[in-house]
C-alpha cells in the first residue's frame, strides 16, 4: 500500500530515518481495527461465563473465525508500531532502545501467531 | 526587559536586547506580540542559536516545556491517557490470545482461566480493560479525524475530549449490562 508521496519514500525523512511508513501503518491499522474493536467489545462478554463446548462452538463459526483472525493480526500489528513509538519516546541509548523495540517485536509476533493458530486449531 | 514584559539574558545569564538576537529569536519573539497574553504560560522561554552558534535563553526560568510546571490539563491528560491505555490493552491482546489458545486446548486450562475471568478480580481487571479499549477506541478516532484536519478549534478539542469520555464510560456500561 503506497500513499506517500515518492519523495518522503526515497528521502526517508523524519527523526526515525523511516518517513511516514510507520505513521501510516498505525493510522491504516487503526481503522481497520474500529469495527472489529466494536464487534470484539459486544461479543466477547457473552462468552466469558460459558462452557468450554458453547465457546468452541462460538470460535468455530466461520463468521468469529474470520473476524477473530483478521482481530489478531490488526491488534498485534498496530500494538507492535504503537509500543516502537512509546520506547523510541523514552529511551535515549540506542543500544538499549533497538534491544527493546526487537523484543516487544518478538513477543507481539509470537502471541500474535499463537491467537491465529488458536482460532485455526478450534475452526478446523 | 522588553515591552513584552520578560527578561531576555544569554546562556551565561547576562542581559541582551533584540540585536543581539538571531533572526529565528527575532521572529519568535515578533510572534508573541500577536499572540494573546492568555495564550501562552506566563512560564515559559525560548531557547534558540545565534548566527555565532551559541545558544541563547531568553529567559532565566525553567525551560518550557517543562512538564513540572505546567498545570495538568484535560489536553495533556487525554494524550498521556491514549498512550498509558494503548499499553494497557497491548498487554490485554496477549491475554486475549492466552484465552483463544486456552479454548483451543479445553480441559484444565479452559476451566482455570475462565474460573479466574469471572471471579471479582478477574471481573474487576475485564472491567478496567473495557474502559481502557473503549476510551483508545474513541480517543483514536478523534485522533483520526484531527488527522484528516477536522477538530482542530480549541472549543471542539474540549468538546470532543468530553465525548470521548463520556462514550467510553456509555459503552462500558452497555458492553457489560445488556
Ligand atoms: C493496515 C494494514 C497495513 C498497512 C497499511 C501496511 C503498510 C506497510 C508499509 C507501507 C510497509 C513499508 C513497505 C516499504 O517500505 O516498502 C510495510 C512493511 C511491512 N509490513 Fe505492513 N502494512 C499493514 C499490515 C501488515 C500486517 C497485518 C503485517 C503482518 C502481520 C505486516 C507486515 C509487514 C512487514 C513484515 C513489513 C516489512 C517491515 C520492514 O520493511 O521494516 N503489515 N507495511
Ligand atoms: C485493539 C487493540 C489496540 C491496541 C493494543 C492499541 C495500542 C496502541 C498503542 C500501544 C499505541 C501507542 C500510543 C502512543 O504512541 O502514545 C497506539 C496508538 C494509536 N492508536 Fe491504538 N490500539 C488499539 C486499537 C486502536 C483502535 C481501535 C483505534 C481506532 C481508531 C486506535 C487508534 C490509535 C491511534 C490513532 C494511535 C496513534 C496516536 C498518536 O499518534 O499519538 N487504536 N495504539
Amino acid at each position: 500500500m503506497r500513499l506517500e508521496l515518492p519523495l518522503a519514500r526515497v528521502k526517508g525523512l523524519g527523526t526515525s530515518g523511516e518517513g511516514s511508513h510507520h505513521w501510516w501503518r498505525q493510522r491504516l491499522s487503526a481503522l481497520v481495527l474500529i469495527p472489529l474493536t466494536f464487534w470484539f467489545l459486544f461479543s466477547i462478554v457473552d462468552q466469558l461465563g460459558q462452557g468450554h463446548y458453547m465457546v468452541q462452538e462460538w470460535i468455530a463459526d466461520p463468521f468469529t473465525a474470520c473476524c477473530l483472525i483478521l482481530y489478531s493480526i490488526f491488534m498485534f500489528y498496530h500494538a507492535q508500531l504503537g509500543l516502537q513509538v512509546v520506547i523510541e519516546d523514552y529511551v535515549h541509548n540506542r543500544g538499549i532502545r533497538l534491544t527493546l523495540v526487537l523484543f516487544s517485536r518478538a513477543v507481539l509476533l509470537l502471541f500474535g501467531i499463537l491467537a491465529v493458530f488458536s482460532v485455526l486449531r478450534i475452526a478446523l | 526587559m522588553n515591552t513584552l514584559g520578560f527578561k531576555m539574558s544569554n546562556a551565561k545569564g547576562h542581559a541582551i536586547g533584540m540585536k543581539q538576537l538571531g533572526t529565528m529569536a527575532q521572529a519568535q519573539i515578533l510572534l508573541l506580540y500577536i499572540i494573546p497574553k492568555e495564550k501562552y504560560h506566563p512560564q515559559f522561554s525560548i531557547i534558540c542559536f545565534s548566527e555565532f552558534g551559541e545558544t541563547e535563553n531568553l529567559s532565566t526560568r525553567p525551560l518550557s516545556p517543562h512538564l513540572q510546571v505546567y498545570r495538568p490539563q484535560i489536553t495533556s491528560v487525554m494524550s498521556i491517557l491514549h498512550r498509558i491505555t494503548g499499553v494497557i490493552i497491548a498487554l490485554g491482546a496477549i491475554a486475549i490470545s492466552l484465552w483463544i489458545e486456552s479454548v483451543a486446548r479445553g480441559g484444565a486450562w479452559y476451566e482455570s482461566l475462565s474460573g479466574f475471568l469471572v471471579s471479582v478480580p478477574g471481573k474487576s481487571l475485564l472491567i478496567i480493560w473495557t474502559l481502557c479499549t473503549a476510551y483508545h477506541l474513541c480517543n483514536g478516532i478523534r485522533h483520526l479525524a484531527w488527522d484528516i484536519g477536522y477538530g482542530f478549534e480549541i472549543s471542539q478539542v474540549y468538546r470532543t475530549g468530553k465525548l470521548v469520555v463520556l462514550l467510553a464510560v456509555i459503552i462500558t456500561a452497555g458492553v457489560w449490562l445488556i
